[in-house]
């Protein structure tokens, strides 16, 4: 999973490009409307879907837009670390730094401590072995 | 033909002033360099060599400073985050407010997003109404995505600080999950072993208390027997506990 900016700025695009796909397809599938009282010209290059396709598909772009946009403010919503100060991180990273510096040299002496006691287990049955 | 080949050559030549790295001029500016008590990375001072030595060349020049071009694009040398009016687009949101990662830029995005929604419904208004006027539109929903990116970006430094940080506690979670383990590890062990020595004293007091009686038939020998190994084994274990 890309972090959360990455998949900010993919749903910007993504509702850029469903901008385009919506309007590409009013322009290209809509109905012609008879100019006046004349009759309507059929034009060869030009295949309308028929009005109730034409309203449902245009209900469901609407709806993904809508969608789109709902997603991308959650995702604004849900940015890591809002309000924490530059300064704030610093500290925070430092102190990290800190504890973990500590927590390693716990975990080298717990190690050794397990050491001894494996030690001492492996001499007791060394000892028993020689009866 | 040879005079055309070479006007056409896809590299340039190398600099002129390749000529001059020759040995003896490499070790005359190592010597050159301990004359002047400096170190093996330390800058020659180029003042430091008379003006026509060929030694000149093979001092490297002082780091660039200010603009370059590549393949028609500006870079500048030292980093810098660029802002949109430097690339000429609007600025939408105000810059004033706090730095990047603050509150009021998160709402400053928000808006846009609501805003750039907003554009496009206009966007469709105008196309059905006059479709000729679209470029306005299409130029505010331009600056707005523009804008949109820029907020987005300037945001990265500080989720890659946060990522950090989260990266570091698990860090620091796993090291002392490390530690508890083998403390539990150790405590264990020697739990074992006390328990072994206070069996080892109750084996050796039991053996003090009965001693052996001769008139036992054979198979109570061949147990005693046993139970002497074992009180053996028990000794052994507690002397090397």
């Amino acid at each position: 999973m890309t972090d959360r900016l990455t998949q900010l700025q993919d749903a910007v695009d993504q509702l850029t490009t469903q901008f385009f796909s919506a309007l590409r397809y009013v322009g290209n599938k809509h109905e012609s409307a008879p100019v006046g009282n004349e009759d309507r010209v059929p034009d060869d290059k030009h295949h309308p879907d028929k009005p109730a396709v034409f309203e449902a598909a245009l209900s469901e772009l609407a709806r993904d837009i809508i969608v789109k946009s709902k997603q991308i403010e959650v995702l604004i919503t849900s940015l890591p670390g809002i309000g924490v100060s530059e300064e704030e991180q610093k500290n925070r990273l430092l102190n990290l730094e800190q504890q973990l510096k500590e927590a390693e040299a716990e975990r080298l002496k717990a190690v050794e401590e397990k050491e001894l006691a494996r030690e001492r287990l492996e001499s007791v049955i060394v000892n028993l072995r020689r009866i | 033909m040879a005079a055309n080949e070479e006007a056409s050559s896809a590299w340039p030549n190398p600099p002129y002033f390749y000529t001059h790295f020759t040995e003896e001029n490499l070790s005359a500016l190592r010597a050159h360099r301990q004359l002047l008590n400096l170190g093996t990375n330390d800058p020659i001072p180029k003042e430091s060599l008379p003006r026509d030595s060929p030694l000149q060349f093979l001092i490297p020049p002082p780091p660039a400073t200010g603009d370059w071009w590549s393949f028609t694009e500006q870079w500048s040398v030292e980093e810098r985050n660029v802002d949109l009016e430097y690339a000429g687009i609007e600025t939408l949101y105000d810059q004033e407010v706090e730095e990047p990662s603050g509150a009021q830029r998160l709402v400053e995005l928000r808006r846009l997003s609501k805003s750039l929604l907003l554009n496009f419904l206009e966007l469709c208004g105008l196309m059905s109404l006059n479709p000729q006027l679209f470029g306005v539109k299409l130029k505010a929903i331009e600056v707005i995505l523009f804008n949109m990116h820029h907020l987005i970006n300037q945001y990265r430094p500080h989720q890659a600080r946060e990522t950090l940080c989260m990266m570091m506690e698990e860090q620091l979670q796993k090291v002392r999950k490390e530690t508890e383990d083998n403390r539990e590890a150790t405590r264990k062990v020697n739990e074992a072993l006390v328990k072994a020595s206070a069996i080892a004293q109750q084996v050796r007091e039991e053996e003090m208390r009965e001693p052996a009686e001769s008139e036992r038939d054979k198979e109570v020998v061949e147990k005693e027997k046993a139970k002497k190994r074992d009180a053996q084994g028990w000794k052994l274990i507690a002397e090397s506990i």
